[in-house]
């Protein structure tokens, strides 16, 4: 503990708090060893060192009683333990001031027209607004929660298609959801996303992507064909 | 036999949770009328095929109204079904800039509740046998781009933004 080395996952990241480069109105306070930011999602939490020390006593101890692993592995599975453990600790990062706010209002703003080919949708520049304010990454998530209407889903990721500053990386994460949907509506959209955005690097999403309809993976592939050539 | 077309979404006619179920978003969405009127475009018959000819040609003739450059999904149904309905389309002038293709439209006047139902019974089936294709973005901008190019529409009679992407894509080989 008086060495901790900074290690990564899939879920999270440690940094001993000198080697933070976060804002420092993010500590809440002196006694607060560590910062985790859950890259998940957005948002910095911490957790105190007895929290962390116990954590990390309890997981050597499951650690001993597995000999069988190699030592790389048992330190893979620490180290994930580690994380979910403190994510756990740490409950849901918190979201920027007025986001949720400003997403409910998008909501209403889609709900009052039909998305339809061809035609500009009135919410479009509020979308982009909201984009370029809070960034996507809330968006991934948002859209593909359970209690989430698709059909919404659907009309979002067209719309998000039409947007061209949504970031790379959120784009690659809004379509790889879109496409393991069960609706073929919002594979479908998905897939017109990429063709939107006009984004070749996108082009393996597609190319991987295996659906049950001929017809969608024909579109799919089909796509992927035009933003190669 | 000709055919009637029509712009839909093709996803909204995934058939519904029970057999030869139509989803109310498919009706709502795609068959939208205007004073009880429907839109369609006149397609004839390819040859003896059980097809539709120049099916590009409806493409051009609504993306040519259009305000972007989407893909666009269109499902055909036979006239002669149409008429086994009840229904009876009307010669009307097509809104697109294409004045070649402005004759090629027709209304399904004073629908009501019924005979809409008929028309989304007779699409739903069309989907279903795959009377519907899809043209992409690409394709459609190539439509577009050929048909200033062969001077049967002007790039001015375009919207805006449709006219910026096909005025770009007309130096491209």
């Amino acid at each position: 503990m008086n060495n901790p080395t900074e290690s990564q996952s899939g879920t999270a990241y440690t940094r001993q708090r000198s080697g933070f480069s976060a804002p420092s109105r993010r500590y809440v306070g002196e006694t607060s060893d560590f910062m985790i930011e859950i890259s998940e999602s957005p948002g910095i939490a911490h957790i105190s060192i007895e929290d962390l020390a116990l954590v990390l006593r309890q997981l050597e101890a499951n650690a001993e009683s597995e000999s069988t692993r190699s030592s790389t592995a048992t330190m893979c599975v620490r180290r994930k333990s580690i994380f979910d453990t403190i994510g756990g600790l740490a409950g849901p990062p918190r979201l920027p001031d007025g986001i949720e706010v400003a997403f409910a209002s998008l909501i209403r703003a889609l709900d009052a027209e039909i998305v339809e080919d061809g035609e500009p949708h009135p919410v479009e520049d509020a979308i982009g607004g909201f984009v370029r304010e809070f960034g996507a990454r809330y968006l991934c998530e948002a859209l593909f929660a359970a209690a989430f209407r698709p059909t919404r889903t659907a009309s979002f990721l067209r719309l998000l298609g039409r947007i061209q500053i949504v970031p790379s990386r959120d784009r690659g994460r809004l379509v790889e959801r879109g496409l393991a949907s069960t609706r073929v509506e919002v594979r479908d959209a998905a897939i017109q996303a990429v063709e939107s955005w006009h984004d070749p690097a996108l082009v393996d999403l597609l190319m991987s992507h295996r659906d049950s309809e001929a017809w969608l993976a024909d579109y799919a592939k089909a796509v992927a064909q035009d933003l190669t050539e | 036999m000709a055919f009637l077309a029509r712009k839909i979404s093709r996803a909204k006619w995934d058939p519904g949770p029970g057999p030869g179920e139509i989803r109310a978003d498919a009706v709502t969405g795609d068959l939208r009328t205007e004073d009880d009127d429907l839109s369609m475009w006149i397609c004839p018959q390819s040859g003896g095929l059980d097809l539709p000819s120049n099916l590009s040609d409806v493409v051009l003739a609504l993306a040519s109204g259009s305000k972007r450059v989407d893909k666009i999904d269109v499902a055909w149904i036979s006239i002669e079904a149409l008429h086994a309905q009840g229904l009876a389309p009307t010669p009307t002038a097509g809104e697109t800039p294409v004045a070649s293709l402005q004759d090629r439209h027709v209304d399904l006047q004073q629908l009501d509740y019924e005979r809409l139902g008929k028309v989304a019974r007779l699409l739903s089936s069309a989907v279903r046998n795959n009377q519907v294709q899809r043209f992409r973005e690409k394709q459609v901008v190539s439509l577009l781009v050929e048909a200033v190019k062969r001077n049967a529409l002007r790039p001015e009679d375009l919207q805006p933004d449709v006219r910026e992407r096909i005025t770009r894509n007309l130096g491209e080989p």
